[in-house]
């Protein structure tokens, strides 16, 4: 079921990088430069997948995104403005907020995000986010359950319990909350799945789907796993050693069978058997990534 | 942001230069033989002959001589607080024997030249320490260490067991480090900030990180020792090692040249000052 037509996205761009560079460690024997040139633009309202090997450069591309890490060059630009200006802008005016906007209008969940937990409560780590941003304690109370609700999560029975007493798939569900409960404008996910079984994985899919058409949210997932984020997200970013390898929607990356195959990522399961069946003489289209839409196609060859 | 990114003593440059090559044991012999030589000289000459024979040892490793000056940075503060200690607490005649404003400094030749000594000898202890951290690996010293300390066994020193916790102590730092800072920044992505208010607030903000820090760290401990026992370790009795120890020529060349220069300089220092 792929939801390519029914999101909303617009045109504005939201997130963009300027020839953004990024080295680690420099002036030393381990220097290395992670990213190099890289240019992409994330629409409003858009779902964005970032795919590539380890080691490509993905996660430190997305740690740019809400200022964790600095350009070594380039700018990465959040709603046309430049988010490491504006911040020093705010500091000459001795503002004590000067990192708010951004951390808080780009939402960003590393890989294993419960890491990040360390309340007594469920309830409690969830709401350090939104406090963070000083809000009202009715409003923090508000956002919540409100994020325990989208994460499927039950606010009666999980509310008190330790973070530490949950099962894995439940961390991962109360981390992603106390993310979400700061209501970005972006959410950014650094591999989501990993480590998740076959059901939490489908399920938290599930979930992301829904946040991104009902809130309207602009997602950009980080994964490894070609097969489905080909036939969830509208945009397609592959990176190869630091830099973007491929751009654009996915079923017109895939037309280019040879260029794919080159990274070994693996194609897209649907488009695998549409590919392999038109060697064979059929007659049919192979951009295609989803089961039902490649399942059509095939009947309308066989017809 | 990068936590912690200056944290350079203690981490290896891999390489395969004469002096990565060197035997761990003759490294750490000869460290230590320099040490107790650098707190025992007091001629500059002496200094400056150890400060040249530690840049041929920079040269001769391949390691960028500005990335083993790196190492002192952590030091300066230690560095400065001897030097005026040194400066302020030593008899002798005055440097400037007149009262100004009736104030008289309290600043005499002989703590000056303590002052410059104690800070030559530290920037060469640490240069020298720097030098061997930097071309020998975690695993190559603590093998030496054990074998070094092997003939203490006797004696009820648990070399194997010391080695050991050495081995994992230096294996987990790092992991230890990256963890931090991946905390550190998903904390930072919920909007926590850090050293902010007054102490009480500052060690209240460190609870985020420390909290899961804590959490993993003993979660690492029970993996391991999990590893460990699946893996039938029982001590170091018995235990037959993959990587030997093997004095090389190339060891003895470095013995006779470093016992060269530091018996030269060693003889300077008592016998040469004319
Ligand atoms: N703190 C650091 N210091 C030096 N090099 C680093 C640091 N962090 C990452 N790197 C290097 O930068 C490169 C890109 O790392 P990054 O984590 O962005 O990759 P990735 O695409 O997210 O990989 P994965 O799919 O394994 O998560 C890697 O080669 C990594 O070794
Ligand atoms: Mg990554």
């Amino acid at each position: 079921m792929s939801n390519n037509e029914l999101t909303n996205t617009s045109d504005t761009p939201i997130l963009r990088t300027e020839n953004l560079c990024h080295v680690y460690q420099p002036g030393t024997p381990f220097e290395f430069a992670a990213l190099n040139n890289v240019n992409i633009e994330i629409k409003k309202g858009e779902m964005a997948g970032i795919i590539g090997p380890t080691g490509s450069g993905k996660s430190t591309l997305v740690q740019h995104f809400n200022g964790l890490l600095k350009p070594t060059s380039g700018r990465v630009l959040v709603e046309n403005q430049d988010i490491n200006k504006r911040e020093k802008k705010k500091r000459d005016k001795k503002s004590k907020d000067s990192e708010k906007p951004v951390c808080f209008k780009v939402g960003l969940v590393f890989q294993f995000p419960e890491y990040q937990l360390f309340e007594e409560t469920v309830f409690e780590d969830i709401a350090f986010g939104p406090r963070n941003m000083e809000l009202s304690p009715d409003e923090v109370n508000k956002r919540v359950y409100e994020a325990m609700e989208w994460m499927k999560i039950d606010a009666e029975n999980m509310k008190d319990r330790s973070p530490f007493s949950l099962s894995g798939g439940e961390m991962r569900r109360v981390a992603l909350a106390g993310v979400l409960a700061m209501q970005p404008s972006v959410l950014v996910l650094d591999e989501p799945t990993a480590g998740l079984d076959p059901r939490g994985c489908s399920e938290l899919r599930d979930i992301l789907r829904r946040l991104h058409s009902e809130l309207n949210i602009t997602l950009i997932m980080i994964t490894h796993e070609m097969q489905e984020i080909a036939r969830m997200v509208d945009h397609l970013i592959i990176m190869n050693k630091g830099e973007v390898y491929a751009d654009g929607a996915p079923a017109e990356i895939f037309s280019n069978k040879e260029k794919i195959e080159a990274l070994e990522l693996g194609i897209p399961p649907a488009m695998e058997l549409l590919n392999r069946l038109q060697q064979k003489g059929f007659n049919l289209k192979t951009n295609i990534t989803g089961m039902e839409e490649a399942a059509d196609e095939i009947l309308k060859a066989l017809k | 942001m990068n936590l912690l990114k200056d944290i350079t003593i203690g981490q290896y440059v891999p390489g395969e230069s004469t002096i990565h090559r060197l035997d761990p044991r003759v490294k750490i012999a000869l460290s230590a033989v320099l040490m107790v030589l650098i707190f025992v000289v007091e001629s500059y000459i002496g200094f400056a002959i150890i400060f040249g024979f530690l840049l041929l040892v920079t040269l001769l490793s391949g390691i960028q001589f500005r990335y083993v000056i790196r190492g002192l940075k952590p030091i300066l503060f230690l560095v400065l607080i001897t030097v005026v200690f040194n400066l302020f607490f030593a008899k002798g005649t005055l440097v400037v024997p007149q009262k100004i404003y009736g104030i008289s400094l309290p600043i005499t030749w002989e703590g000056l030249a303590t002052a410059v000594r104690m800070a030559i000898r530290l920037i060469l202890l640490v240069f020298s320490t720097s030098l061997l951290t930097l071309s020998t690996s975690p695993i190559q010293l603590t093998d030496a260490m054990e074998n070094l300390l092997a003939p203490f066994k006797k004696i009820g020193i648990p070399a194997h067991e010391l080695a050991m916790m050495m081995t994992i102590a230096l294996r987990f730092i790092p992991v230890l480090i990256e963890e931090t800072d991946k905390i550190f920044k998903a904390q930072r992505s919920r909007g926590a900030r850090f050293g902010r208010g007054g102490i009480i607030e500052k060690a209240k903000s460190l609870l985020p990180i420390l909290v899961p820090l804590f959490v993993h760290a003993f979660k690492h401990a029970e993996d391991l020792a999990a590893a460990m026992e699946s893996r039938c370790y029982r001590g170091g009795e018995g235990r037959t090692r993959l990587r030997q120890l093997k004095i090389t020529a190339l060891d003895g060349w470095a013995f006779l040249f470093c016992g060269i220069i530091f018996s030269f300089v060693a003889w300077w220092n008592f016998y040469g000052k004319l």
